[in-house]
């Protein structure tokens, strides 16, 4: 059975240290993070940022789906289930003491998590933003 | 955070650089689909794909820059709207459906309008006088024949 290859803790004491105001957390796909956030709940960067910042630190290890490569380097994906009304694709990595944090929107469609349990797809093609559609 | 030697996440490549920005900002921002930057925002941006990336921390800072811009553009626009239809505030704001003290408060830049109204006060200020006249609620609209059946 695979595991994640970073550790939850240090990413939960990440996002808290960067909610007391270190620079310790970055968006590296703001259109498909803070962007998407923003979508769908009309709000500002400051709202955005809270809102994924407090929906990783409801992540537990049963939500943790697989690792994947991206641009040579691993990442941990996690899907985040009945969160602000959404069910949630969230990818991030930990590198140099940071959390690098890539993807964190609706899940588009249905993912299966390392346990078994499927994640549906909570936003229909009608509400993604523009930028998701093509 | 020094983001120069990260790895964009849209396009993999190695290659951001601060750079300042003005114009068009192609991203939603509260109920807005996308803003137009009056004010230099200055961010970290993928030299190969050109997307922007930011720290948890440049939030209040993004945040700060377009709601400076979205008030000053709204200041400007009925300031527009009043020199041009030569109505005053109070007349203006009964033909756009808003409380005069409201229409104050954004011309002194101490509110942020949703986007309908910002959306509304741009198209107004093109041709105030003409829209205006068109928004005035005794405007005859069977004189003016905009309806299909009378």
């Amino acid at each position: 059975m695979q595991s994640s290859k970073f550790d939850l803790d240090k990413v939960k004491q990440l996002v808290r240290d960067s909610m007391k105001g270190k620079d310790c957390v970055w968006f590296s796909a703001p259109s498909c993070s803070v962007d998407y956030v923003i979508h769908i709940f009309e709000c500002t960067q400051v709202e955005a940022g809270s809102i994924i910042l407090n929906g990783l630190l409801k992540l537990e290890t049963r939500d943790f789906s697989r690792r994947v490569s991206m641009w040579s380097r691993i990442a941990d994906e996690h899907g985040l289930e009945s969160y602000l009304g959404h069910n949630w694709y969230i990818k991030f990595m930990l590198e140099d003491g940071e959390l690098e944090q890539i993807y964190f929107h609706p899940c588009e469609k249905n993912m299966h998590l390392e346990n078994g349990r499927v994640i549906t797809a909570s936003i229909g093609s009608n509400d993604m933003p523009s930028w998701r559609k093509s | 955070m020094d983001l120069s030697s990260r790895k964009c996440g849209e396009c993999g490549q190695k290659g951001y650089a601060k750079q300042a920005i003005k114009g068009h900002w192609k991203k939603p921002w509260k109920d807005f689909p996308s803003v137009f930057l009056t004010k230099n925002l200055e961010v970290w941006m993928c030299s190969h794909c050109g997307t922007y990336a930011s720290a948890s921390a440049d939030a209040a800072k993004i945040d700060e820059a377009i709601e400076s811009s979205i008030r000053d553009q709204v200041s400007q626009f009925l300031d527009i709207i009043h020199s041009k239809s030569g109505l005053t505030f109070e007349v203006i704001a009964q033909r756009l459906g808003y409380s005069p003290n409201y229409i104050s408060t954004l011309r002194q830049k101490n509110a942020t309008p949703a986007f309908k109204l910002w959306n509304q006060l741009k198209s107004v200020s093109i041709d105030p006088k003409k829209e205006m006249a068109n928004l005035d609620p005794d405007f005859d609209i069977i004189e003016n024949n905009i309806l299909l059946r009378a």
